[in-house]
């Protein structure tokens, strides 16, 4: 309907400018042939013993001659006081205005004038002797009738608008047509764009099946449904295998339970029951912690509170709580952190990837050998390599390090080691603008390198 | 019977065991695969509770060697691992039976005490062997109609010997079916636990092959 609006506002536009124009370069050609008809009477015009006379011969310019005829003139002195006027003009006169314009005359006639001001040039030369009379002044006012140029003004006006109104008709009938069907292929698209839901993610859109202009859109929207059935995967995985962790215990649980009812207990073995619960229920709760840190980190919803960390003072932190543990397997930290590399970053985040990687030396390096920190700074960021021998874990593991709940020995079954501490520290080091990878050198050592930028962007 | 528990988690290992000893079993129990396997190729169990995800050797790759050479005990797999390709697997790698975690106390019970009878050939748990009636399902024997209490070593004894009536079974192999590791063995134990099996069921059930061992017969 806009379509159509505005198709018919613009032919209207389009056909009046067109009327204008037209209507206009006809009455210009119109007006200079009456003043060419009125410089041809201004050439008859002659002084005759100081007397002006306008006497064109007979029959040299009929139109002035005859009863109404189409053209009229009347000739005035200086004075306003008739010299001449045509025998067309009857007994009516013109009215005397500048330039051009229209007159109606009694007898209903629409006359359009113009006002040729004139001074009458002697031809005997004698007469410019000194002591002569100047030169009188006329004013001629010729006239002509308008009524052929209006009726073809009309003419062209009733055409345009026939045609025109022709025109818009066939637009109002055709635009929608064609717009209905150059938007079919639109329309189906819209209809498989709809059924697309949760489970059929996999769907992608042929992109040569539809108008070129929106070849754009539908190879946008495959990436999104590419990049949502990724999301979905990654949901659906992280939440099979987030059940799949919590079986484990949930099946503690409920044995000892099942047990406690069933078979008589000694006190011992009451105590122990409740013990085993909350063994149990402090793992359960330390998974859920990590899954849901894991999911806040992922979602971006950690909102970060930046200030200056000196990373010496927190890797000793970090270090604390697994330095009497680490000591008794022979580990030791050796800290190459020059004192004044600091980050400006968020400090609660930052203290889990170190407590992860101190936690993760501490278990798993072998007995006896140095976990070693070394920070330099590079341009606008600072890298922090955490080193260790590789008790356990083969080259071919380093890839798995970083996968949610992947353990080198997959039975483990303990309050920390659900593997997500790396996943986790990977996920945050993004969030502060960085990065943490992994890899195992030619000593066989187990080096985590972490890259944040010293100030967040 | 005796079992085999393989179970890396302190909790279900002890419980389990704890209440399979209730039922009346023999149990032995492992923490890793290798500890698992070691077991199983030096004992003869009635049947295997083997989990699937354990430290050292996992329950399948367990699973393969056992049946890789030969041995015929029947193993249960418990495991978090559900899905159909799970399930196949653990089957296809010669287990008999597979509950997931977590499960109900009761039912592990009952599919092991299912795999047990049919260790013996048994698809019925009621056995009748001359006056007795033996319920398997319920622990219970009755003599021409009047319940006998027995305790849960003899229990185990008659049910033993009950599922292989007719056979003469040897004595080490009693030993080695009604006695856990938890319980040092003594050389006369069988003989005793037999003697008082008999006064509670009756002469003539239980017959003595000297040199051989012991077989139950209704006639």
């Amino acid at each position: 309907m806009r379509l159509v609006i505005s198709c018919v506002l613009l032919f209207g536009a389009a056909g009046g400018a067109l009327y204008w124009h037209v209507t206009r370069d006809l009455g210009a050609e119109f007006d200079g042939s009456l003043r060419a008809t009125g410089s041809s009477l201004l050439a008859l015009i002659e002084q005759d013993d100081n007397r002006v006379r306008l006497t064109p011969s007979p029959g040299s310019m009929p139109q002035f001659e005859q009863k109404q005829g189409p053209e009229v003139f009347e000739l005035l002195g200086e004075d306003g006081r008739e010299i001449a006027r045509s025998r067309s003009l009857g007994t009516a006169t013109l009215p005397v205005a500048a330039g051009l314009y229209n007159v109606t005359l009694p007898d209903g006639r629409i006359v359009r004038c113009a006002n040729l001001p004139y001074t009458v040039t002697d031809e005997d030369e004698e007469a410019h002797t000194a002591g002569a009379q100047p030169n009188p002044k006329v004013v001629l006012i010729v006239g002509r009738d308008r009524l052929p140029l209006d009726a073809t003004f009309a003419s062209i006006r009733s055409s345009m608008m026939v045609v025109g109104a022709g025109a818009l008709a066939m637009l109002v009938l055709l635009i929608p047509l064609g717009v209905r069907a150059g938007l079919e292929p639109v329309k189906q698209f819209g209809v498989q764009v709809s059924m697309v839901n949760a489970g059929s993610l996999a769907t992608r859109f042929p992109v040569v099946t539809l108008p070129a202009e929106l070849h754009p859109i539908v190879a946008g929207l495959n990436a999104l449904l590419a990049r949502l059935e990724a999301a979905f995967e990654r949901q659906r995985r992280f939440t099979a295998t987030a059940a799949h962790e919590f079986r484990t215990p949930l099946a503690e649980l409920k044995t000892v339970a099942e047990v406690s009812l069933a078979v008589p207990a000694s006190e011992a073995e009451r105590t122990q029951a409740w013990r085993d619960i909350l063994s149990v229920t402090t793992r359960m709760q330390s998974l859920a912690t990590c899954l849901l840190q894991l999911t806040r980190t992922e979602n971006g919803a950690a909102s970060l509170k930046i200030e200056t960390i000196p990373l010496l003072q927190m890797l000793r932190e970090a270090w604390g709580p697994f330095e009497k543990g680490a000591a008794e397997r022979g580990i030791e930290l050796v800290a190459e952190v020059p004192p004044g590399v600091a980050f400006q970053t968020d400090a609660a985040l930052l203290r889990v990837i170190l407590g992860n990687l101190c936690g993760n030396a501490a278990s798993h390096a072998a007995t006896g050998s140095p976990f070693t920190v070394a920070a330099c700074e590079n341009g606008s960021a600072v890298e922090v390599r955490f080193r260790n021998k590789a008790a356990d874990i083969a080259e071919g593991d380093v890839e798995h390090l970083f996968e949610r709940f992947w353990r080198k020995d997959a039975a483990r079954h303990d309050n920390r080691h659900h593997g997500l501490g790396l996943s986790i520290s990977a996920e945050i080091a993004k969030v502060l603008g960085g990065s943490l990878l992994a890899r195992m050198t030619a000593e066989r050592e187990i080096e985590f390198l972490l890259t944040l930028p010293t100030r967040p962007d | 019977m005796r079992i085999l528990i393989v179970e890396d988690s302190e909790i279900l290992r002890r419980n389990i065991s704890r209440s399979l000893r209730h039922a009346g079993y023999a149990v032995d129990v492992a923490e890793d695969g290798e500890a698992g396997l070691a077991s199983a190729q030096l004992n003869a169990y009635d049947a295997l509770v083997l989990d699937v995800m354990l430290p050292k050797l996992d329950g399948l790759s367990l699973l393969r060697r056992l049946r890789g050479a030969g041995a015929a005990t029947h193993v249960l797999l418990l495991t978090a691992r559900d899905t159909v390709a799970d399930r196949v697997a653990g089957l296809r790698h010669g287990a008999d039976d597979y509950l997931v975690k977590p499960f109900a106390m009761e039912e592990l019970l009952a599919r092991i005490e299912s795999l047990c009878r049919r260790a013996y050939g048994a698809k019925s748990p009621a056995i009748e062997i001359g006056p007795l009636a033996i319920d398997l399902s319920a622990r219970t024997i009755s003599r021409e109609g009047r319940e006998v209490s027995l305790t849960a070593r003899e229990w185990r004894l008659l049910e033993y010997l009950a599922l292989r009536r007719g056979e003469v079974v040897p004595r080490a192999e009693i030993e080695a079916h009604i006695y856990d590791d938890l319980v040092e063995p003594m050389s006369n134990v069988v003989d005793t636990a037999v003697y008082a099996l008999r006064r509670k069921i009756g002469a003539g059930l239980i017959k003595t092959r000297r040199g051989l061992g012991y077989v139950m017969e209704g006639d």
